[in-house]
């Protein structure tokens, strides 16, 4: 008993951050949102903070169910997600895809030598791992050029849309394993 | 998972031409003035004699998108969600014809998280406000700030955005409730003060953002059982429109530049968009022609902005017949497309 008492206090609590951008829309043009992904292990706890409407709010119970469903364990860790700039009111749900690939990352289901900082992910998440299209994908992709990114990752039927913008390099994604498997594969 | 390459657009205008609609071939040089100038029409006639199907097929005559107006196109459709899946560039100018019952918000754009309305999802195309009289006044009153900056800012509690809404505004009406006032054989059964009261739904500020104004006369039964003559197709009417364009561009080209950065053509690009100080550089008007010009302005009291009009709609006539000067005929022509200015109101 009291050997596994000493081990439990011996346990190093640990953080991992990880940054993955992502895009939301203002008038017509499109401009980087960064989803800040802070876990630690604490109390199981998942909250997304960064003016989220509803329906940011409800991707939680999205990126849940779609990890799970994909075969995906989620991870038993305190998640922060934080949409920076946290003054912008992020509406819609753009930002599931950039959120799991957080939550995917802090669980260690993409390792950890996958770079973030030249991709961008944009798309919703259906409860299934499915990823579904959403509006405003051009102007998404061109703010993402813009902003030096390299690899843009989107559902398959916003790729005709996004490959019009020139300099960046278009991935259609069908569903959250193939996302892993294609991020794990090139790290 | 694969890189995606650019692929091809898809069209959808499919199969309309303008050699669909039999006679009125006053309407369809009006049309393709229209076209090469980028001006604002008013369709006037009875019912049934082709108004809609006119308007429908002017798309098919302006000059094809360039690439930054079909990308800016392309991101205000994608925004909206008008998108159909799959498409790449939107690459035809687009034609939109919302139905009378719209209400404001949804003509400039609007909503608690602000969307575009559908005069910026017709952006660099043509809004086709069919039954002019049926919308609200607040509709087409909310058109007039747009049509001259050709873009509109919505401000809501949640942030302000700023929509481009650069459209060629076309309008088809009755010239009364029942449809037939000033019809040849067919009676009108309006009373004086139902005309007028028809008629005065269209405010003087919006009427006069509308260069050109045409009436569209109902066929005569020779002109519609006539075959063979095929009348002109969208192709050749086209290919004068873009000539007369590039005509007018190069004029404008000269003005569009200057050290100082303060060019009195920037961003000016079709005649349409000429401001009284262009007018004057560009407009000027020989002995014949400023004669006809000044019966024109006192028989039909035009007023200093109708002037403004008339001559705008005549270099865009001189530019079809590829002539530097404004000539004679081309001013007749120009005043012939305001004659219902007299005549109705």
């Amino acid at each position: 008993m009291l050997a596994r008492h000493e081990k439990i206090t011996k346990t190093e609590v640990f953080f991992m951050l990880s940054e993955i951008f992502c895009a939301g829309i203002s008038g017509i043009d499109g401009y980087i949102v960064t989803a800040e992904c802070n876990s630690t292990n604490m109390l199981p706890a998942f909250e997304i903070v960064g003016l989220p409407d509803a329906a940011v709010k409800e991707s939680r119970e999205r990126i849940k169910a779609a990890i799970e469903n994909s075969g995906y364990k989620f991870p038993e860790l305190s998640i922060v997600l934080n949409l920076a700039p946290a003054d912008k009111k992020k509406e819609g749900s753009a930002y599931d895809l950039a959120m799991m690939t957080g939550v995917l990352a802090a669980g260690g289901v993409i390792g950890r030598g996958v770079g973030f900082e030249d991709k961008c992910f944009v798309g919703e998440i259906s409860l299934s791992g499915v990823v579904r299209p959403v509006r405003g994908v051009l102007s998404m992709c061109a703010a993402a050029r813009d902003a030096g990114i390299k690899e843009f990752y989107v559902a398959a039927e916003n790729a005709a849309e996004a490959s019009v913008v020139e300099g960046v390099d278009v991935y259609p994604v069908k569903n959250a394993s193939e996302l892993v498997s294609h991020l794990n594969g090139k790290s | 998972m694969s890189r995606v390459t650019q692929k091809d657009d898809v069209s959808h205008h499919g199969s309309l031409d303008f050699s669909d609609v039999k006679g009125q071939e006053r309407v369809k040089r009006a049309l393709e003035i229209a076209a090469a100038g980028g001006h604002n029409v008013l369709l006037i006639g009875p019912p049934g004699t082709g108004k809609s199907m006119l308007a429908k097929r002017l798309p098919t005559i302006l000059p094809p998108l360039t690439f930054e107006e079909a990308l800016e196109t392309t991101k205000i459709h994608s925004v909206s969600g008008t998108l159909p899946d799959g498409t790449g560039l939107v690459t035809e100018r687009p034609f939109r014809s919302p139905h009378h019952t719209m209400s404001a918000p949804s003509l400039v754009g609007g909503g608690k998280n602000p969307m575009p309305g559908e005069i910026s999802l017709a952006h660099n195309g043509v809004l086709f406000l069919d039954e002019l009289p049926e919308f609200s006044k607040d509709v087409t009153e909310s058109l007039r700030q747009p049509l001259e900056d050709g873009k509109v800012t919505i401000t809501r509690a949640n942030g302000r955005v700023t929509y481009p809404s650069s459209f060629q505004l076309v309008c088809a009406m009755n010239p009364c409730r029942c449809g037939y006032y000033g019809h040849p054989t067919h009676p009108c059964s309006c009373s004086a003060a139902e005309i007028r009261k028809y008629l005065s739904k269209i405010s003087g500020p919006l009427l006069d953002r509308i260069d050109i104004q045409v009436e569209v006369p109902s066929l005569s039964y020779d002109e519609i059982s006539a075959r063979g003559g095929e009348s002109e197709s969208s192709r050749d009417i086209r290919e004068r429109v873009v000539k007369a364009r590039s005509f007018a561009e190069k004029r404008l080209e000269s003005f569009a530049h200057t050290p100082d950065g303060d060019a009195p053509a920037h961003g000016v690009r079709k005649n349409a968009d000429l401001t009284p100080r262009l007018i004057r550089e560009f407009c000027g008007l020989d002995d014949t022609a400023s004669r006809i010009m000044k019966a024109a302005f006192s028989s039909m009291g035009l007023s200093a902005r109708g002037y403004d009009r008339i001559l705008r709609v005549a270099r865009t006539v001189a530019d079809l017949d590829g002539s530097e000067s404004i000539k004679a005929n081309h001013v007749a022509e120009a005043v012939q497309l305001r004659s219902l200015d007299r005549k109705y109101w």
